[in-house]
């Protein structure tokens, strides 16, 4: 509804109420007693259906907010698909950060008793060393280190091995971030894309505008990470499904 | 194969290079430089003598795609091997990148040997060529 029409409409109640005003007045000059009663409720009842008027016009925009929201393509399609995209997303996120927490607090477990073992074994081998120094080692006590220096020694060799496994885990296991960043990135931008909607609906309240249809022009371009893998049969599940294709490609 | 050869790792996440090139040195690989996008990547090929091109597909910028495709329209880069380490897993995708000449796919999440997997089949090609 515009503006003139809304003034229009309340133009005409003003008019009727300020003639039945001033005939108030003549009747009160006149000591008019039924009349002036009768013009009080006249006046009563006009303020009423303006109220009614106002009420009107609030529904009445209320209804064409609601209609832009349906005929704005972006809505049923945020609400639809975007939307709760975007909440799977989020949980892959959820998982995937989990799955890289384990996978690091495992390693470490993994690792820390080596560590405390290695440096147990070496202060102990030190201080058999110190005693063979100070000529205090007599020769079955010396045989009997001998051997612990050969066990140490092969021990050194294997948990070194096992450190080693244990810190290119933690290391593989921060490769979440780049997935994860990746689909909160995508988020963000949905949610922006969001509220410039709304700020468009706000901005628009009253007015009809449909929005342009995006040009839907089918270009092969960066998605990001596919969340869904299994319900989608042109995403490949994994390195073999990879290779397959492209060993079917001539690769 | 050169270990000492010159390889740049093009990704915008400095979490995923950092894994790459500790990949990479774990595979003896340790001449190893840095981009994080195309854009950044491109002038540093350009001038920067490189032997070979690990790449992200979605980065801000300049994607993988395209500065793949301008590796291969530019004469003096047109024959560096290019592997591609990505998140993008449509066939769709992995098509384009084939017939834009890309001479290895990695889909992440991935993992060392399959990292060290490709990167030896694309210089047995390259040898055998």
């Amino acid at each position: 509804m515009s503006t003139e029409a809304a003034v229009a409409e309340i133009q005409e109640p003003t008019d009727i109420r300020l003639s039945l005003a001033q005939s108030l007045v003549t009747n009160l000059e006149q000591g008019n007693t039924a009349a002036v009663e009768q013009l009080i409720n006249d006046l009563a009842s006009q303020q009423e259906s303006a109220l009614f008027q106002e009420v009107g016009k609030l529904t009445r925009q209320l209804h064409d907010s609601l209609a832009i929201f349906g005929m704005d393509d972006r809505f049923p399609d945020l609400a639809e698909n975007r939307i709760p995209n975007a909440k799977e997303r989020l949980n892959y996120v959820i998982e995937k950060t989990e799955e890289s927490a384990h996978r690091t607090l495992n390693a470490v477990e993994e690792a820390l008793p080596i560590a405390h073992e290695l440096e147990e074994n070496g202060s102990n081998m030190r201080q058999d060393w110190a005693k063979f120094t100070r000529r205090e080692m007599n020769a079955e006590e010396f045989r009997q280190m001998s051997k612990r220096i050969e066990t140490f020694l092969e021990s050194v060799e294997t948990d070194a091995k096992q450190l080693n496994q244990g810190l290119s885990d933690v290391m593989m296991a921060q490769d979440f971030q780049d997935i994860t960043g990746q689909i909160i990135r995508q988020v963000i931008e949905l949610v922006q894309e969001m509220q410039d909607g709304l700020v468009t609906v706000i901005r628009n309240t009253g007015s009809s505008s449909k929005s342009s249809n995006e040009d839907n022009k089918k270009n092969i371009t960066a998605e990001g990470p596919q969340v869904n893998q299994e319900d989608n049969p042109d995403v490949m599940s994994g390195q073999d499904e990879v290779d397959d294709l492209l060993s079917s490609l001539g690769f | 194969m050169d270990k000492d050869m010159k390889i740049l790792i093009v990704d915008d996440f400095s979490t995923m290079r950092r894994i790459v090139k500790n990949l990479l040195r774990d595979l003896g690989f340790t001449n190893t430089s840095e981009a994080d996008d195309g854009i950044t990547a491109l002038p540093m090929l350009k001038t920067g003598k490189f032997d070979f091109l690990v790449t992200d597909w979605n980065m801000p910028g300049m994607q993988g795609i395209d500065l793949l495709k301008a590796v291969r329209a530019d004469p003096e880069l047109s024959s560096l091997p290019v592997l591609m380490v990505t998140a993008e897993s449509k066939k769709e995708q992995i098509i384009e990148a084939a017939q834009a000449g890309v001479n290895g796919y990695v889909v992440k999440p991935f993992t060392a040997a399959t990292l060290k997997e490709k990167i030896d089949k694309i210089f047995e090609r390259i040898e055998a060529a």
